[in-house]
């Protein structure tokens, strides 16, 4: 009886693990590879916006949620709308200036996706975020500034 | 089962509006814990939007995002659509997360 169990739960667990497997390793596997490291440590908005490829933005009006007072700099939600941006949007990269490394995060978009991105940063101290477009028209920038009132954590 | 991605997934005038929530420490490598010693940095590298099986958006995460990151986008397509959302982070941890429209 035990060994029967055992068997059945040997077999189910190696069905899954193949599965998942299958599922996740081909394209995750060669994307982790690609992390742009030296990029995610650099430390200035500047710097940042030169490697990525991004630098000499417009300033434009972008459809932007974001607080204007953050109470918890651990989650700041911002949300932004690029899709009213002339062009089809490519990438968008959120950078918060104050922060040890700025950049947060860049969001690649392909055929059939809509340019809006909404997540949530943490924010060291009371700086600006910005939000850089880039599409296939040009490239774009929507800073604002968000005041952090009690200090989230080192990041 | 503690890396399932809860996703919802709505299609309306041919734009699927997805909104997930993943669960994860996000930890930058620059605080400090309890003991006075830094926490090794633990954080989500990639993350991947797939509809019906093609990578719709891809993405560099930094450390930067918040604990138990939650996202919001959008893709065009239709009700019956499969939306997938997976991730990886940097000691090579996977989530996964599948929702149909």
């Amino acid at each position: 009886m035990n060994r029967r169990v055992f068997l059945k739960g040997a077999v189910a667990c190696g069905a899954f693990a193949s599965s998942a497997s299958l599922l996740l390793t081909p394209s995750v596997a060669s994307a982790a590879d690609a992390w742009p490291k030296a990029t995610m440590d650099l430390t200035t908005e500047k710097e940042v916006l030169e490697a990525l490829n991004m630098s000499g933005a417009t300033e434009t009006e972008m459809k932007v949620k974001a607080p204007q007072i953050a109470e918890n700099g651990a989650t700041v939600p911002v949300e932004v709308d690029a899709s009213k941006l002339p062009g089809q949007v490519k990438r968008i990269a959120v950078l918060v200036a104050g922060n040890p490394r700025p950049l947060a995060a860049v969001f690649h978009y392909n055929e059939g996706s809509v340019g809006l991105l909404g997540t949530r940063v943490k924010m060291g101290k009371t700086g600006n975020l910005s939000f850089v477009v880039e599409t296939d028209k040009g490239v774009f920038i929507k800073t604002q500034e968000i005041k952090v009132t009690i200090g989230g954590c080192g990041g | 089962m503690a890396n399932v991605i809860k996703i919802r997934a709505k299609a309306r005038k041919g734009v699927i509006d997805i909104r997930g929530l993943m669960s994860h420490p996000m930890e930058t490598g620059l605080r400090k814990g309890k003991n006075g010693k830094l926490v090794p940095e633990h954080f989500i590298k990639h993350l991947t939007i797939l509809k019906n099986g093609v990578e719709a958006i891809t993405s560099d995460v930094n450390a930067t995002l918040s604990k138990d990151p939650y996202i919001h986008l959008k893709v065009s397509g239709k009700k019956g659509d499969l939306i997938e959302v997976k991730w990886i982070d940097n000691k090579g941890a996977e989530g996964y997360g599948k929702k149909k429209v």
